[in-house]
């Protein structure tokens, strides 16, 4: 990493920006936070309220986008990636910018009156189903009341409860009468009358015998009067409803470069915010960013040929926390993935890619192992890298992937599985597929054995990485007193354990044992503390003990998936040796070997990944670091191409 | 008397159920508890889906590993071959076999499940720390994982 730092003249900001943005490699270092100047400060308000302004355009964009989506839904292929827009479309688009947001201002008037409309047409639907049972009724339905008397209209369910009201009324306010104007199946329709200065009370006797009274209507008319107003209003309402939502369907159809001016706004608005913070004088700005080292000639180049810019880079410091960018080979790359995911190296640590790659692709091979599932595997990253052009993190994880899938496919030939025992059951075990090394089912024991011999392969190269890390830090004794006794302990214990060599692991693990004792704890003066101190460094054993068993994770991933491969082809076949039986037989094996492949993949990438976590990295790895940011352009809906000529330009 | 005879097939039977039915419950218990939490999360960020279907899916794994165990005592035992005849101290010996992974089988799955719903919490705030939600699961597995290794091998030396 160097550290770049740029001056140039302020009028030329923009496009300088504009510039990095698009050559991608750099990442502009915050400013420090100095006390703004008050006049600083004013200048520095209109741009701020400049980006608020993009982010909000932006967001209504994104709605306008949705609903241009929805009414106007495009086929898209599957596996077809995003759309592609090349760069003169992008400016023709940036162009229109007003005319688009224009059409966003009447897409969203008409989304607002669409709703209100919607609302008004629920209302009055209600109100109509209320009316409807009184059309017969000739009475105007605002004026219940004269100088005396108020009359209420409203609906009674049951005979019962007009009896009940009725005698209730009579009791309590007998200067009143209620009558039944109609009745049909939803009740009965009444009308009570009583002195206005006794309404009160009546109206609440009424309420409490289960009286619904009709919304107070406030335009005169008869029932019927009303009715046909009302549907006069829902007509209009409809009509207008049809108008506008054709409307939106019109505007709708500037999607696709709704889209576009989204991106568009969305370079903008970072390169603005990118540049608001930068300091500067009142003709000059100037500004500090991290670029790889291989990349900084081409930016200086892309800078100066340019603009009026003063430049300067020197390598990151010792003490500087630069970002990280990995930089490995072709085939070790895609393996980043899985470091990043754990944590970037730290600036003071190496970069564990290339010692992870080779032991990620073999355990996660091994955990899968059949020939027809690894093919499946790298098939369909094939298909994704190449017609989906998977790109960015989930195009190494695709890669990555692809490369296991082949692993699987070699471990998958040494233990004699193609989707499981496919081949045997389909031929009633006249065809069987010979495992070039050995078939876990018939021998179990040896591949637990075989799990723990590569664990202790892996282990033993994590320890060397630590060995090596201590070498070159000058710690050279650290690595030969407390590293390399493990190795023998453990190689010793193995060759005991294992039988051959006579006492010769004996020995081994004596000898190794014997130094940790010795001067497992030479920090301390004190010899009888010196020699507790060694006895208790013994007691890593259990870690290490734990590390290697966990290995045996192995042979139960492989038994997993083999057996429930068998399973699959078992429950497939039960149909025999039939037209009918074979049919049968695909559509469970699609069903079941889909479902195994997508699951053994899983427990393969999750239990390979942790095999690397814990037992792997924690050998010698710690990480703490953070990957390398560039400003760059970033999009949401579509590619933004090159056209030729910038291309070329570039190139 | 014909109980007695018969004894070694029904243990072995019972051997082969255990170890797909309790594994299986507490799969399906976690799997449909961390289902629940991440359609929870969907609400907000429907693009999650794929992430969060994946922790989903790992405390389904117990289940798998009791119908492979119960797949190996059917199969060891050669009750798929037929006419097997097995006596009651081996039926006693499969059923005995079989109790590592149906029992942490189903508290590993209870626990994972329990794992992963705190680990769609975090892919709800940090998508991007999904691999360490999975690890974290995934730890819980090993217990599972070397129960399933112990059944598994006890019913390969049932002779």
């Amino acid at each position: 990493m160097e550290k770049l730092t740029v001056i140039g003249l302020r009028e030329e900001r923009d496009p300088i920006m504009d510039t990095l943005m698009r050559l991608g490699a750099v990442e502009l270092i915050e400013p420090p936070a100095e006390q703004e100047t008050s006049a600083e400060e004013a200048a520095l308000v209109p741009e701020r309220q400049a980006i608020q302004g993009e982010i909000s355009l932006m967001s209504r964009l994104e709605m306008a986008i949705d609903i241009a989506r929805r009414r106007h839904p495009v086929k898209r292929k599957m596996f077809s990636g995003r759309r592609q827009v090349d760069a003169a479309t992008l400016m023709g688009v940036a162009g229109r910018e007003k005319e688009l947001l224009g059409q966003i201002a009447r897409i969203e008037q008409n989304q607002t009156r669409i709703a209100e409309l919607r609302q008004q047409l629920g209302h009055l639907a209600t109100l109509r189903d209320l009316l409807q049972p009184w059309e017969g009724l000739d009475l105007d339905l605002k004026q219940q009341q004269t100088a005396h008397v108020q009359v209420f209209l409203g609906s009674l369910d049951t005979p019962e409860m007009l009896r009940q009201a009725e005698t209730q009324l009579r009791e309590e306010v007998p200067e009143s009468l209620l009558t039944v104007l109609s009745e049909d199946e939803g009740g009965l329709r009444c009308a009570a009358a009583t002195l206005r200065s006794r309404s009160d009370l009546a109206r609440s006797i009424l309420r409490k015998a289960g009286f619904s009274p009709l919304p107070e209507i406030d335009t005169p008319g008869t029932p019927s009067e009303q009715l046909s107003r009302i549907s006069g209003q829902i007509r209009e309402i409809q009509q207008e409803l049809a108008r506008r939502e054709q409307e939106l369907d019109e505007l709708a159809q500037s999607g696709a470069d709704f889209e576009v001016l989204h991106d568009f706004l969305l370079i903008r608005h970072d390169r603005l915010k990118a540049s608001s913070d930068l300091p500067g004088s009142q003709h000059t700005f100037w500004l500090q960013g991290w670029v790889p080292a291989h990349l900084v000639k081409s930016v200086a180049r892309g800078l100066e040929s340019r603009f009026m810019v003063a430049l300067s880079h020197e390598p990151a410091g010792p003490e500087d926390e630069y970002p990280i960018l990995l930089s490995n080979s072709k085939l070790v790359k895609p393996y980043e993935v899985i470091v990043e995911m754990f944590s970037p190296p730290s600036t003071r640590e190496q970069d564990p890619t290339p010692l992870l790659a080779p032991f990620f692709f073999f355990f996660f091979g091994m955990m899968l192992s059949d020939i027809g599932y690894g093919l499946l595997l790298s098939g369909l990253c094939a298909l994704l890298l190449f017609k989906v052009k998977a790109k960015g993190e989930m195009g190494r994880m695709v890669k990555m992937l692809f490369l296991c899938g082949i692993s699987s496919v070699i471990w998958g030939f040494l233990f004699g599985s193609f989707f499981g025992d496919m081949v045997s059951v389909l031929s009633q075990g006249r065809l069987v597929i010979p495992a070039l090394w050995f078939n876990p089912m018939d021998d179990a024991t040896k591949l637990m054995i075989w799990s723990m011999i590569f664990g202790v392969i892996h282990l033993f190269a994590g320890m060397g990485a630590k060995a090596y890390l201590l070498f070159v830090t000058g710690r050279g004794k650290d690595a030969v007193l407390d590293i390399f006794p493990w190795y023998l302990i453990i190689a010793g214990l193995g060759i005991l354990l294992g039988g051959i060599g006579g006492q010769t692991g004996l020995y081994l693990a004596l000898t190794g044992a014997s130094v940790l004792v010795l001067f497992g704890g030479r920090g301390t003066r004190n010899p009888v503390m010196r020699l507790l101190k060694g006895l208790l460094s013994l007691y890593d054993i259990t870690s290490y003990i734990s590390d290697i068993l966990s290995y045996t994770r192995i042979l139960a991933l492989v038994l997993a998936t083999s057996v429930i491969a068998m399973v699959v082809n078992l429950l497939g076949f039960l149909g025999g040796p039939s037209i009918t039986g074979f049919f049968f037989y695909v559509l469970v094996a699609i069903l079941g070997h889909g479902l195994n492949l997508a699951l053994s993949a899983l427990s393969a990438y999750v239990h390979t990944s942790r095999l690397h976590y814990v037992e792997f990295f924690g050998k010698f790895y710690d990480g703490g670091g953070r990957l390398w940011r560039p400003l760059t352009i970033k999009t949401r809906y579509v590619d933004i191409v090159r056209s030729p000529a910038e291309a070329m330009e570039k190139a | 008397m014909e109980f007695l005879e018969n004894l070694g097939l029904i243990l072995t039977f019972m051997a082969g159920a255990l170890a797909a039915l309790l594994p299986g419950i507490g799969s399906a218990k976690a799997v449909g508890r961390v289902g629940e939490m991440a359609a929870g999360v969907l609400t907000e960020d429907p693009n999650k889906f794929g992430k969060l279907l994946i922790l989903q899916a790992l405390p389904g794994t117990q289940g798998i590993y009791g119908l492979l165990t119960w797949f190996m005592v059917l199969q060891q035992s050669g009750l798929f071959s037929a006419g097997a005849d097995i006596t009651w101290q081996k039926g006693l010996a499969y059923l005995m076999a079989v109790l590592p992974i149906a029992i942490v089988g189903y508290f590993s799955a209870v626990y994972q499940g329990r794992v992963s719903e705190a680990g769609v919490a975090l892919v709800a705030k940090r998508p991007e720390e999904q691999s360490k939600a999975l690890v974290m699961a995934a730890m819980v597995e090993t217990y599972a994982i070397l129960a399933l290794l112990a059944s598994v091998l006890t019913i390969f030396r049932i002779t």
